[in-house]
């Protein structure tokens, strides 16, 4: 290696290490609970009412509205980054946003100073095929770094004293998450964790922020998540893995907000738009498969699809429907890990804590002990697969033979029509054997808790020929 | 592709970091505003800021880069006289810009374009601590830096191809040295740091140090660092303040730390730097498993300094202590900066060397 490109190594510990931030959107319900209301059934989920909402009126407040109303000075950003990538610009962008990366939101506090926050779209958005896609799990968002580095780097250039003060209310909420957000692999989402910890420093009742834990903060460790696409909500009478997210899923999803609304008139200002929100999500189109498809043996491949899969994913084309199943642990048989933290009572403390917000009765935590069949539009566009993330490839999901051990993915990041997935590596051994820091938190290790590609075994009696015919068909999906 | 997003891209890189720490300069009387800090929190006017795609190209870079806003130039000296008694010499120059660039060609004019700021520091056991800061306009013959060499009135360094040349000194104690670099410059080139730069991490050097009519042999390393582009300035109220530790050990490891913490005192400190070691490998610090631990205070200059580092990484430990207690100085952004000394074992090898330690006079207590 060339002393600079090992200086550009250095500096892309740092840089490519796009900590996202903060927060999110938990899992709670409603209030202290007969076990019977925190918990949800395997089977089908019921439909829930939901807010009218108009769409329009969601893209916009998503992408300009300060439900995260506390971040670092915008001054501060310039300096750190003072142009912005033309690719990371979104259209529909106004006001002091048009000129900020799609994954930053501009807020003027009460004292007038001017803050950016990550938005819903640091996980939500992505880049592929050369697009940028609102919507999209973020396939490679980085929490692999310690979130407190962030406050020290960018509170070197923070002065003056209104500042200061913006940047410190920001920089507490970082600290009292940041043990608990931290993956160790790169694409690894922490979110659920994450809003724990926030319920963790809040009073629910007033959502006054305490620097010391209220309850029991969670475990440090989150379980490795990979972030489903929005455009699945349409169809989802619950939202999350789990199905954890029941009744009101526009309140559900803005508890966003709780890294930094610290008032519930803060937290009411939101909810005003979040029907919107909700109906955008609800509204968002899959993007095609960019490349060619074999029409007639996609066609082959429906029939197939309609005897094999339909029964758990829906059918699609002129008759569609969606039968929201869950799928017990035992039966499914991939990573149990999530679904079963989630129901095994060790976050009870939660969920009544979201029953005793000012949102509890409306919204309600109530996970099932298995994992929810999605809908599988834009499937070719959500890899890594499975709610793990663990499974490379839509072609090795169908054949277990194919799914890799340890694997990591090329970098750059580069899509590979053929077996459906973001292109990867396939290595010899695990975390344990990586070179350095940065290599270990790139491999996927399959052996380590958390992180099984078990399971889901319904394309390995197909043909070879019966499998083809089957992706070329999700290529349509 | 674009896979570095969020806050992430916030990072400095390592490198540059370790740039951080050195650049003193604005008046630091808080609470009220700090029209230093004013000054330079807004883009300086007429300085377009980096250039995308930079590399080193010396010595044309050794000199000022009027583009950028803030610049800085960094000697520090380990050396040692006849007797083994230690010395530490630093030189410090930084430049901000305050208005646009003069046009090439015009008349001279009055109007104060760039100002430059310096120091001298002396840390001799013998005979005490001298330290001197001083304050100049850019002008010729009185305060300027080109690929030739650095001035700031009577302290030069001069970038002769042969050998560099140190003259400064501070009241009748002068020490003039001949530098020249042990190891190839190191640059700070991450693409969308906001500042670019580059290291001479060791440099052996050789002179003299004049004080009244002695004249007294010195010899030992250097470590020159300059850095431009938007620079985090110390003093002046900001959130967050940083520690810096410029280590070089006799086994021909250098080694570069910065510990940063919140100046309301809140929060976790944390490590960033870089280490070369003696096949002149570099390796970014591993914060997860360096660590820093204050072990000494030194109360002084209303301060209670954090002036005792135990360190450790990747097989060293170090125990770092002042070789003098009283290095703290009253410049208009006060510190903390001066020689101390390296002791420890690296795979149970005893290992030693010095350093200079420069600590933040803000937030502490
Ligand atoms: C820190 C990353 C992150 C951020 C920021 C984030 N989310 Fe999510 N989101 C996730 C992850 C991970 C999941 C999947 C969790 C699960 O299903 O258990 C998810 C799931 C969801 C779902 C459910 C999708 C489904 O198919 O069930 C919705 C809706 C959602 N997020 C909306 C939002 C909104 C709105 C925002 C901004 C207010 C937001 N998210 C911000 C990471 C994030
Ligand atoms: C018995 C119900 C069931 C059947 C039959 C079934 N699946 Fe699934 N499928 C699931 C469940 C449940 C999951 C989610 C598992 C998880 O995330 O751990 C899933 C996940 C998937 C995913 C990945 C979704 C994601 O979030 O990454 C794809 C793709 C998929 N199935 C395709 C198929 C295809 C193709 C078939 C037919 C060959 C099929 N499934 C048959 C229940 C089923």
């Amino acid at each position: 290696m060339t002393r600079s490109t090992r200086l550009m190594g250095m500096a892309a510990l740092v840089l490519a290490g796009g900590v996202a931030l903060w927060f999110l959107w938990p899992a709670p319900q409603p209030p202290a609970p007969q076990a019977g209301q925190n918990r949800s059934d395997t089977g089908p989920v019921a439909a829930a009412e939901q807010r009218p909402g108009d769409p329009q009126a969601g893209r916009d407040a998503l992408l300009n509205a300060p439900y995260v109303s506390c971040g670092i000075p915008r001054e501060v950003w310039t300096r750190l980054a003072p142009d912005t990538d033309p690719d990371n610009l979104l259209p529909g962008r106004t006001g002091r946003n048009a000129d900020l990366p799609y994954f930053l939101t501009s807020h003027v506090t009460e004292t007038g100073v001017e803050v950016v926050a990550n938005n819903c779209l640091t996980c939500h958005a992505g880049h592929i095929s050369g697009e940028l896609v609102v919507g999209l799990g973020n396939p490679f968002v980085d929490f692999t770094q310690d979130a407190r580095d962030l406050v020290t780097q960018s509170g070197r250039f923070v002065r003056g004293a209104d500042h200061v003060a913006a940047w410190q209310h920001w920089a507490d909420r970082i600290e009292g998450i940041a043990p608990y957000i931290r993956t160790d692999t790169v694409g690894m989402n922490p979110a659920t964790n994450l809003s724990w910890a926030l319920m963790a420093h809040r009073d629910p009742a007033t959502m006054e922020w305490s620097p010391d834990p209220l309850l029991d903060p969670p475990p440090e460790t989150p379980v490795p998540l990979r972030t489903p696409p929005w455009w699945w909500m349409g169809k989802k009478n619950a939202m999350f893995y789990t199905t954890i997210g029941r009744g009101d899923h526009a309140r559900y999803m803005l508890f966003a907000s709780l890294l930094c609304a610290d008032s519930v008139e803060e937290l009411h200002e939101i909810d005003a738009y979040a029907a919107d929100i909700r109906a955008f999500l609800e509204s968002i189109e899959p993007p095609a498969f960019p490349w060619e498809v074999d029409t007639a043996l996609a066609a082959e491949g429906e029939a197939l699809f309609n005897t094999n899969c339909a029964s758990c994913h829906g059918t699609y084309g002129d008759d569609p429907g969606y039968p929201n199943r869950v799928i017990a642990l035992d039966r499914i048989g991939t990573d149990p890990m999530y679904a079963q933290t989630m129901t095994d009572g060790s976050l009870d403390r939660f969920y009544d804590w979201v029953d005793r917000s000012s949102h509890g009765g409306t919204v309600r935590a109530a996970p099932a002990e298995g994992y929810i069949a999605p809908p599988l539009d834009g499937i070719w566009a959500a890899a890594p697969f499975l709610h793990n993330g663990s499974v490379p490839s839509l072609e090795a999901l169908l054949n277990p033979r194919l799914r890799p051990r340890y694997w990591m993915h090329a970098d750059p990041p580069d899509y590979d029509p053929e077996a459906m997935g973001w292109r990867f590596e396939e290595l010899d051994a695990g975390k344990d054997a990586a070179p350095d820091r940065a290599t270990q938190a790139r491999i996927h290790d399959t052996t380590r808790p958390g992180y099984a590609n078990t399971g889901h075994g319904y394309g390995e009696a197909l043909s070879a020929d019966a499998r083809r015919a089957i992706l070329e068909y999700l290529k349509t999906l | 592709m674009r896979t570095a997003v969020g806050l992430g891209v916030l990072g400095l890189g390592a490198v540059a970091l370790a740039f951080w720490g050195l650049m003193s300069a604005p008046p630091s009387d808080a609470p009220a505003p700090d029209p230093m800090a004013g000054l330079l929190a807004q883009e300086a006017p007429g300085r377009p800021g980096l250039a995308p795609g930079w590399s080193l190209d010396l010595p044309a870079d050794h000199g000022a880069h009027p583009d950028a806003p803030s610049e800085l130039w960094h000697l520090s000296a380990h050396l040692e006289g006849p007797d083994g008694v230690p010395l530490g010499v630093q030189f410090n120059l930084a430049r901000l810009a305050l208005a646009a660039p003069a046009d090439p060609g015009a008349t001279p004019d009055w109007m104060a374009r760039d100002l430059f700021r310096g120091h001298v520091i002396l840390a001799d056991p013998a005979r005490g601590v001298m330290a001197e800061e001083r304050l100049a306009r850019a002008m010729a013959g009185v305060a300027g830096a080109d690929g030739d060499g650095l001035r700031l009135d009577g302290w030069s360094l001069r970038f002769a191809p042969e050998a560099w040349v140190l003259e400064a000194g501070t009241g009748d104690t002068q020490i003039a040295l001949t530098l020249t670099p042990a190891r190839p410059a190191l640059a700070a080139d991450a693409e969308g740091a906001p500042f670019h730069g580059y290291a001479f991490t060791r440099m052996t050097a050789q002179g003299h140090l004049r004080n009244g009519g002695a004249e007294l042999p010195v010899r030992g390393t250097a470590w020159f660092e300059h850095a431009w582009g938007a620079l985090p300035i110390p003093g002046g109220g900001a959130a967050v303040v940083s520690d810096r530790l410029q280590l070089q050990l006799d086994d021909g490891t250098d080694l570069s730390l910065v510990r940063s913490r919140r100046a309301d005192g809140g929060g976790r400190a944390t490590l960033e730097g870089f280490a070369i070691d003696a096949a002149g490998d570099v390796r970014a610090i591993d914060p997860e498993t360096a660590q820093v631990a204050v072990t000494q205070h030194w109360d002084g200059a209303g301060r209670r300094w954090p002036v005792g580092w135990s360190v450790t990484l990747d097989g060293l430990a170090l125990e770092v202590t002042p070789v003098i207690d009283a290095q703290a100085h009253d410049f208009m952004a006060p510190l903390w900066s001066g020689l101390v000394r390296a002791e420890g074992r690296r795979d149970g090898q005893p290992v030693q060397g010095h350093a200079t330690l420069t600590l933040d006079a803000e937030g502490l207590e």
